[in-house]
Formats: structure tokens, sequence, C-alpha cells
């Protein structure tokens, strides 16, 4: 069989980041509406929360431990079943898209709760004495004031899915990660890994780049 | 305004229980500049605690606005927080709203709708003197500028009450005076009654009407500055008006002379000698304008060259000119 160049395999890596784009996307999308929502409840119902609730944060904080605490490869595999159940099929991009969100959910609500407990208690306190309720000290304190380290929590987090993203695409989800298993790994051609390594080197330091990027522009002007 | 009875605070519980405030009972009457002045360690931010609800009593009442807030719900509470306003010691503003926002959040939290936030917005920005800075955020001011914010912002809901924890403390002393100032010109113009804590003299002496003094959880005297400074064994005129240790001048019998009344001008000193053939001899005092009035504190010591003297004559003399004394 005759090497493909680099250039020749090009389409067909676009193709694969594509697939990637939309599982990582997707993903993302999911973890960051979820986690918030997860982290806010942590947040909330813990100890020195507003609303203290024992049996609230130790059963959350449990499964969030379980699941983080599993390889992202097992969790993966042992979702099959559920997957299946729930987008029909096990198989392919959007399907990769259940295990990512459910492996980076604990992760990012982690990422918030200890984000919103950076908010010094004086500024809660303050909007307690004005009157707000527990809602609005959400919306207008806890997550406003936060904000820097939500975006750069959410930064991490998506470069981290598109890690797992990779080994989502060695059973069957497609993306850059099954683009560089065949080419580098079933055919050993070296110079199209290369290029697909190349690539999503270039993809994390943007993403990276972006996130640092707004997170100090926030930074300047909250001081 | 505010009536306090019987309020106990304990933290912790068995050895390590700490009675941070113990069976204290005071009023605030309404309008006026109340300060609760105490070392540090004295109660003064657990008691205010109390009083905003944010910690609950271990026993006793608290009435703010004809409000038990020991037995309101949730709602309720917040209602009757609507009807409060308060500043901090480091000021507590959003960092991530501009001076303008974190002024218009109790009106957001209240429902107004927005164009009257922004009225009365630039209205109190205007009234602290920040009305060339609305859109600088929090990190972009200086403490006393961030604490006009602070002051703006506890107002914007037009309060019954506005709570003050130490609100100077973080600040130099010009910028003191001038915040001190803006609250009693505050105080005047709107009538809001004003509760602040301090364990400064100086900002008692500066702008309350009325005080209590507090140590080890304790409520020691309560009451209106004029009639404390009166009192010549109150310890809080003394902590105002400081007549210098009378220890440093043994074998002298001093008392006490306090000039509040409208006849401070009079030369009573001399009056003494004139009109008893008195010598008198000053050992420590201190003026100063409080409350509206100039008011005095002398420590003397009184003798006659023949030893004795008529004390319920000197007595007499010095009631009748307003200037009370224990001889
Ligand atoms: N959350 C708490 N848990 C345990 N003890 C507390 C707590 N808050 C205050 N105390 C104790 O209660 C006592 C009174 O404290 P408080 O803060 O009310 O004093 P303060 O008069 O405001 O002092 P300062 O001028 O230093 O602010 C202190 O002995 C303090 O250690
Ligand atoms: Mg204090």
């Amino acid at each position: 069989m005759r090497k493909v160049s680099w250039l020749e395999a090009l389409p067909e890596l676009m193709e694969s980041l594509g697939q990637t784009a939309w599982m990582v996307g997707w993903s993302f999308l999911i973890v960051v509406a979820l986690g918030l929502a997860v982290g806010v409840l942590l947040r909330l119902a813990s100890p020195d929360g507003l609303r203290p609730n024992p049996i609230i944060y130790q059963s959350v904080g449990v499964v969030v431990n379980l699941a983080r605490s599993l390889p992202f490869l097992i969790l993966m595999i042992a979702l099959i079943s559920f997957t299946r159940w729930l987008v029909g099929t096990a198989y392919g991009a959007t399907a990769a898209i259940v295990p990512l969100a459910i492996g980076a959910i604990p992760f990012y609500a982690r990422v918030v709760e200890s984000a919103l407990r950076e908010v010094a208690p004086g500024k809660i306190e303050a909007a307690q004495v004005m009157g707000a309720n527990t809602w609005q000290i959400v919306r207008k304190v806890l997550l406003p004031e936060s904000l820097p380290g939500l975006i750069s929590g959410a930064t991490l987090t998506l470069v981290t899915l598109i890690g797992y993203s990779t080994m989502a695409g060695a059973i069957g989800g497609g993306g850059v990660g099954d683009f560089a298993i065949r080419y580098g790994y079933q055919r050993f051609n070296g110079e199209v890994l290369l290029m697909a390594v190349t690539v999503l080197i270039i993809i994390v330091q943007l993403v990276q780049s972006i996130g640092d990027a707004i997170v100090n522009r926030m930074a300047y002007r909250r001081g | 305004m505010i009536t306090v009875t019987n309020l106990t605070k304990v933290y912790g519980i068995g050895d390590k229980a700490v009675a941070a405030v113990q069976d204290v009972s005071l009023h605030v009457p309404s309008g006026g500049i109340f300060g609760i002045l105490g070392r540090s360690g004295a109660g003064k931010t657990t008691l205010m605690r109390c009083l905003t609800a944010l910690e609950r009593p271990t026993s006793g009442s608290v009435m703010v606005a004809d409000a038990e807030l020991t037995s309101l719900n949730g709602a309720e509470l917040r209602s009757v927080r609507h009807r409060m306003g308060m500043i901090f010691q480091h000021f507590n503003l959003l960092n991530s709203r501009t001076a303008a926002e974190n002024v218009a959040f109790p009106l957001e939290v209240q429902g107004v709708s927005k164009p009257k936030r922004g009225t009365r917005v630039a209205e109190l920005l205007d009234l602290v003197g920040l009305a060339d800075r609305t859109q600088s955020y929090p990190s972009q001011l200086s403490g006393g500028q961030k604490q006009r914010v602070g002051i703006a912002r506890a107002l914007a809901a037009r309060p019954d009450v506005l709570f003050c924890d130490e609100a100077t403390s973080a600040l130099d002393p010009a910028t003191t005076e001038q915040i001190l100032d803006l609250l009693k010109q505050i105080n005047e113009a709107t009538g809001v009654t004003v509760v602040l804590i301090t364990h400064e003299s100086e900002v008692v002496r500066r702008i309350c009407d009325s005080a209590a003094l507090m140590a080890d959880g304790r409520v020691v005297e309560e009451g209106p500055l004029l009639q404390l400074l009166a009192d010549p064994d109150s310890q809080l005129a003394d902590i105002l008006l400081p007549t210098g240790d009378p220890t440093l001048d043994p074998g002298q019998d001093s008392i006490v002379l306090t000039f509040a009344g409208a006849h401070t001008s009079e030369p009573v000193i001399s009056g003494l000698t004139r009109h008893f053939g008195l010598d008198v001899t000053i050992l420590g005092g201190a003026v100063d304008q409080i409350a509206g009035r100039k008011v005095g504190r002398l420590r003397v010591s009184l003798s006659h060259p023949e030893g004795i003297f008529d004390h319920a004559a000197v007595h007499k003399y010095l009631a009748d000119r307003e200037v009370s004394a224990r001889l």
C-alpha cells in the first residue's frame, strides 16, 4: 500500500476536525450548563453556604467524587448501554457527547464550587442585608463576582474535553483521535500523525490563550 | 426605631462557648445618630449582626421598626431589610459592577424599574460627590471614594435605618472626617436613623447624639450624650472628654466639672475664686463640640486658705450655671 502524503490526508483531517468540534462543542455547552448548576447547588448546600443541607451536599459530593476518580476510558465503556438508551447508538460523534459530558460535569462542578467559595462572605452579607433572596445573590453576586474563575475553569474544562475526545475517537467516536489512530498507529504514517498532533496542539494553545485573554481583560477592569 | 431586650449571643458550645453579647438591652431613638463604642472584642460587631439578623440571638429580642426580627420568616425578613441600609469597614462593593451599578443593586433587588433606578443612582452619586466617577470600578477608586459608593448604595432604597460597622476604620483621619460629616449631613437632610459602631471615641464625639458604651459583651452605659456627659461618674464622658489620670496627682482631692449648658462661656472658675475665695487648681480637661453643643470637662481641685468652705453653696452656684459636679 502506497504511503499517503500529509496533503492527501488533509481533507480527511478536516472532516475529523469537524467531528471533534461537534462532540467537544456540544459536550462543552452541556458541561458548562449542568456543571454550573451542580456547582452552585454544592456551594449553597455546603455547611457554610446560604442553604446548608448536609444530605444534598454529601450525596451530590459522593457522586461527583466517584465520577471524577473513574478514568475516562472506563467511564466511557461503563456508559455504553446508557448512551445507547439515550441516543439510540453507542457509536459515532453524537454518541460520544454523552460520556464526554458526564465525565466533565463533575470536574467543572468542583471548579465552580471553589470559584464561588472565593467570593468574600462580606459581599454576600451586604446583599443579604439589602434584602436579596438566595436566587438574587446567586445571579447578582456569586456568579458575576467569580466570573474570571468560572471562565478560566471553563477553559481548562474545554482543553480536557479535547483530550477526552481523542479517547472517544478510539472507541468509534470519530474525530482527530480516531484519525490519528488510523494513520499513526494502524499505518505507521509518521508524517500524517505529526500533522494531526500539530493541529491538536495549535487548537489547545488557541483555546487556552483565548480563555486567558478574556480573564485578563476582566481582571484588568476589576483589579 | 430599635429596641433590644435582654439580648444574648453565645458562640460555640460547652467549654469553647464565648458569650459575645450578654444580656444587652438598649433603645435607639428615631432620627438621631446612635454610636456604640467599645474596645476590640467588646461584642459590637456581634450586636450589629443581631440587629441586621445576620446572626440569630441565643436569647432575647430585637425589634426594628416594629418588627420582631427573631420571629420573621424569610420573606418577612427580606421586606424588613428593604428598610435597612448598611455600610461596612471593608466596603463590600461588588468588583464586577461599576460605582453606578453597585448603587443600583438594592433597587434591582427590590424590583425598581430601570429608568427609575437610573435617576435615583445619579441623584445619590451626586449627593456623595462622585458624579464624575459613575462608570469607575471599585478597583479604580480610593478607600474614601469606595466608602462614598457604599453610602450611596446603602441609601439608594431610602432606608429608615442606616447601620455602619466601623465605617471609617480603614480610612485616614482627613477622609474619616469627610465621611463622618457626610453621614451627619445625610442624617440631617433625610432623617434616617444612623446606628454606628466604632472603637474610636472621635467618631462618637464628632457626630453622635446618643451612644452606648460596650465592654465584655455588655452595655455599660447608654443614653443621650449630653445627659451622659453631665454625669460626673460617667465612663463614657471620661472617654469622650478625658480629664487626665487622677492617680498622677496623689494627695489632691479632685472633682470633675462638666460644662454643657448655655453658660459655658461664663467665667465660672474665676467666679468660684471671687465669690467663695477658693483656690482652683486645674489638673486636666478637655473642651469640644459634642451633639451640637460646646461641652467641657475639667478636673480641678478646690481648696480654701482656711481649710473649709460651704460645699452646698458652691454646688448651688455651679448648678445655677448648668455646671455639674460632685463635691
Ligand atoms: N463567629 C464567631 N465564633 C466564635 N466567636 C466569635 C465569633 N464572632 C465573634 N466571636 C467572639 O465574640 C467576641 C466579640 O466579638 P466582636 O467581633 O463582636 O467584637 P467587636 O467589638 O466587634 O471587636 P472589633 O472592634 O475587634 O471588631 C470576641 O471574643 C470574639 O472572639
Ligand atoms: Mg467588630
